[in-house]
């Protein structure tokens, strides 16, 4: 088994072990209740104000931001609270760099580390996503329209647009977390980033349930995922490694 | 010749503008077991982590077995690095499995290496429940785990208590003794001057003092050390100092040193006795390991 798969299933395991990666599945699982009560009441506003082919653009919209929330919760932030408590015990206890001083390199650690905080996300996210959508749609759409209405943006966005994002995120948080003193710092990263996107993104004038949106996202992560792997190669050295971790 | 295990040529490194290694050179041969000695920020941990390639030299050479480092060479060397870099939440037993995967060991022998550092059983007790001491013994079972030919310890023994440091102490005997390349860094002089065979000293990033132990303890002293059986009188102490021929230059916690010219070690245990001494042991007088240390640093000083 090569060094990056080696890690990798560790990492994973320890990943679904960590406190903070429990912490971060109750926090996604507490923060989706308030987000799916609240975008079904604003659906069923919506519904109840004029006919179907009036509102259905707002409805697509507010469907589209209800996935798009649901999905950064779960995708986006707990890929990040998986990965960043272990990083951190990692780091402090010198298991870090027991791993390095083995044969793996420090970018197949890296990339070991970036999969096993994204595919849980992917793997509990997206299925999390879908069943708020269906929910949304079986509690306030269907009763007023009489069919299921998801449109193919909204899925684009949610399959690929913020998993995109969320690679892009996990490898630039992990590539933050193994060069600073402070992993937990790392988070920060994908605040600024998830901020700047939602503001910026709907300021242009996007609707979340266009397919403009599910591109734009794509784009982003794209853009963040390819900075975070010319940076990698610039700067992810087992020394700057070492030596960020002493200051722990 | 003897084979070279590891060797460090004018190896130069600096971090953050701080020059920590000074181009050291020094050579651990083949079945040495080698004692790495040096205050605390003399560059000891440093070095290791050159040898260990986690942090690359600005000039010089390492070799390993012969040849320039590399990871083939690499894969030779087991160690374990001031932290343990165990993983907690992991059992012992899934600790040894994480680093056998990562040097390609198809069957590790975990039952038998932790019976070998006295962990038998705990296979499958959580790293994070160990004493300081189980931990080392684990890291130790860990470092020996793809059967290297040179061990790398880095103060191996720090933080234990005196029975942890015993068993640890005992284990790299017994590893030295099986045949393995020992490079041990440390700061406790008493360690290393009952393990080693050979040593390098570093203060301030430079090799101060090298060689084989025997040689460099033997240093300028002559004569003989004798532990009387009882505290000698001053009126015997007197007589002592008046006999001219025994060579007696005083006493030293509780034993006395002779440095005679005259007599033979034999005449001098019948002089002794003839005086009403009663002889518990005679050794050669030689500068231990902490004399050598102290002249080294009162030198910088």
């Amino acid at each position: 088994m090569s060094g990056f798969l080696v890690i990798a299933v560790h990492s994973l395991r320890a990943n679904l072990r960590h406190r903070q990666g429990l912490i971060g599945v109750a926090v996604v699982a507490i923060g989706i209740v308030p987000v799916f009560f609240a975008m079904r009441g604003t659906l069923q506003e919506l519904l109840a104000r004029a006919d179907w082919d009036v509102v259905r653009p707002w409805v697509g919209n507010a469907l589209g931001l209800s996935g798009y929330l649901v999905s950064l919760l779960c995708v986006v932030f707990l890929g990040v609270m998986l990965g960043v408590g272990t990083l951190t015990q990692e780091k402090a206890k010198g298991a870090m760099e027991t791993l390095l001083a083995a044969p793996i390199r420090e970018t197949a650690l890296w990339w070991a580390k970036v999969v096993a905080c994204f595919l849980p996300a992917l793997v509990v996210g997206v299925p999390v996503t879908l069943g708020i959508l269906w929910a949304l749609n079986v509690t306030a759409i269907v009763p007023a329209v009489g069919e299921i209405f998801l449109p193919a943006p909204i899925l684009a966005t949610v399959l690929l647009g913020v998993p995109v994002l969320g690679l892009g995120l996990a490898a630039l948080v992990n590539l933050i977390g193994l060069l600073v003193a402070n992993p937990n710092l790392a988070s920060l990263a994908v605040v600024v980033v998830v901020i700047a996107i939602s503001n910026i993104l709907p300021r242009l004038g996007l609707e979340f349930a266009s397919w403009a949106f599910a591109y734009a996202n794509m784009a982003a992560g794209g853009l963040v995922f390819a900075g975070s792997v010319v940076a990698a190669r610039f700067f992810l050295t087992k020394q700057r490694i070492i030596l960020s971790a002493r200051r722990l | 010749m003897m084979d070279t295990a590891l060797e460090f040529r004018e190896v130069h490194k600096s971090l953050g503008g701080k020059l920590i290694l000074r181009g050291i050179s020094f050579s651990v041969y083949v079945g040495d077991v080698f004692g790495y000695l040096g205050p605390n920020g003399a560059g000891k941990t440093t070095t290791i982590r050159v040898l260990l390639d986690l942090l690359p030299p600005d000039g010089g050479e390492v070799r390993l077995f012969g040849r320039p480092s590399d990871p083939e060479a690499r894969r030779r060397i087991g160690f374990v690095l001031e932290n343990d870099g165990l993983f907690d939440g992991l059992t012992a037993a899934e600790n040894l499995a994480l680093f056998a995967r990562l040097y390609g060991v198809s069957r590790p022998k975990v039952g038998e290496l932790l019976e070998l550092v006295g962990l038998g059983g705990k296979e499958g007790d959580r790293v994070g429940t160990f004493s300081k001491g189980m931990r080392q013994r684990l890291a130790l079972a860990r470092a020996l785990l793809h059967d290297p030919e040179l061990l790398v310890l880095d103060e191996p023994t720090a933080g234990l208590d005196p029975t942890g440091q015993m068993e640890v102490r005992e284990l790299i005997r017994e590893l030295a003794g099986g045949g393995k390349t020992v490079f041990l860094s440390s700061h406790n002089l008493d360690e290393v001057e009952r393990l080693c065979n050979r040593i390098a000293l570093i203060h301030h990033g430079e090799i101060r003092l090298q060689g084989d132990m025997r040689e460099l303890m033997r240093g300028d002293k002559t004569g003989y050390v004798v532990e009387p059986a009882e505290p000698l009188s001053p009126e015997l102490v007197e007589r002592l100092h008046s006999r001219m021929e025994l060579g007696f230059v005083g006493e030293e916690s509780g034993t006395l040193l002779f440095e005679p010219r005259e007599v033979g070690l034999g005449e001098l245990v019948s002089s002794l006795e003839g005086m009403g001494i009663e002889i518990e042991a005679v050794r050669r007088a030689r500068t231990s390991l902490e004399e050598l240390y102290r002249e080294i640093m009162a030198e910088e000083a």
